[in-house]
C-alpha cells in the first residue's frame, strides 16, 4: 500500500516493544522476537517500538486512518479501570468464551 | 487506546479494527478445541486481557464520536473441508496457523502453571481435534466508522 501511494506518510507502531515491558509475565520463556516489523520499509513508512497501553505520540486530528489489527493479546484491561467498566456495564462477562 | 485512537484521528477520518474473535464450539463436537481455548482464556483472564473483538463496535458507538458504524464477521474455514478449491487452499493455510498459535501460547501457560504433561494432553487434543474435526471455522472480526465531522 505504501508502494501504491507514496506521496501518503505510513506510520506505524510496533508492539514488540510492550511484550518486554508489559506483558513480560506472559511470554518470560519465549523466544520473543523484536521487532516485528520489517527494518527495511519503504521510504514514506516508519515504524516505532511502542506500548499500545500508552498515549500515542502524534498531534489530536491530525491522521486520516486509523488501522488496529490484532490488538486482542496486546491490550491489558487493568491498565484501563475506563474499558473495563465499560466491558461490564456493557453486560460483557470475561469468563465467557466468544464465537 | 480506543480513547488515543479518537485523539489522533481527524474530524471525517477513518478507523478501521480488525480482531479475530474466540473459538466457540459445543464440547461434545470438538472437546480439544474447547478445552485448549478455555485454558488460553482463563489465562489471559488472570493478566486482565479479555475477549474484546466483538464488542468494538459497541466501543466506537459507546464514545459517541463515530458515524457509519459498520461490523462485519468473516468465516475462516479451519482445514481444507471446503467444497472449493480457494477455500480448501485457505483451510490448509489457516490451519498451519491454528497448529503454529500452540508454541506461541506455551510460554503463557507454563508461566500461569500448568504442567508440561497437562499441555501434553490440552494440545495433543486441540491438535487431534485440527485434524479430525470438519467444518470448524474462525470468525474475523471487522469494523469501520468515521469520526465525526466539527
Amino acid at each position: 500500500m505504501a508502494n501504491e501511494f507514496p506521496h501518503v506518510q505510513f506510520r506505524g507502531i510496533d508492539i514488540g516493544a510492550m511484550f518486554l515491558t508489559t506483558l513480560i509475565p506472559l511470554f518470560l520463556n519465549s523466544k520473543v522476537t523484536v521487532p516485528i516489523a520489517t527494518r527495511y520499509p519503504p521510504r514514506n513508512v516508519r515504524i516505532e517500538m511502542h506500548d499500545a497501553n500508552e498515549p500515542l505520540r502524534w498531534h489530536d486530528n491530525t491522521v486520516d486512518l486509523v488501522h488496529v489489527r490484532n490488538m486482542w493479546m496486546a491490550v491489558s484491561m487493568v491498565k484501563h479501570s475506563w474499558f473495563r467498566i465499560f466491558l461490564l456495564t456493557s453486560g460483557f462477562r470475561p469468563e465467557t468464551t466468544l464465537a | 487506546m480506543m480513547r488515543e485512537v479518537i485523539r489522533v484521528l481527524r474530524p471525517g477520518g477513518l478507523v478501521i479494527c480488525c480482531e479475530w474473535g474466540y473459538y466457540a464450539y459445543p464440547p461434545d463436537r470438538a472437546p480439544g478445541v474447547f478445552k485448549f481455548f478455555d485454558v488460553v482464556t482463563q489465562s489471559l483472564g488472570q493478566l486482565g486481557i479479555y475477549p474484546v473483538a466483538d464488542v468494538i463496535p459497541d466501543l466506537l458507538a459507546g464514545s459517541g464520536q463515530f458515524d457509519g458504524i459498520t461490523p462485519q464477521l468473516y468465516y475462516m474455514p479451519i482445514g481444507p473441508w471446503r467444497a472449493d478449491l480457494n477455500g480448501q487452499r485457505i483451510g490448509r493455510a489457516f490451519r498451519a496457523a491454528c497448529r503454529r498459535f500452540v508454541e506461541a501460547v506455551r510460554p503463557m501457560l507454563t508461566n500461569a502453571g500448568w504442567s508440561e504433561e497437562a499441555l501434553y494432553d490440552i494440545f495433543s487434543g486441540y491438535l487431534h481435534d485440527l485434524h479430525t474435526v470438519s467444518g470448524m471455522v474462525n470468525v474475523y472480526h471487522t469494523v469501520h466508522a468515521r469520526k465525526l465531522a466539527l
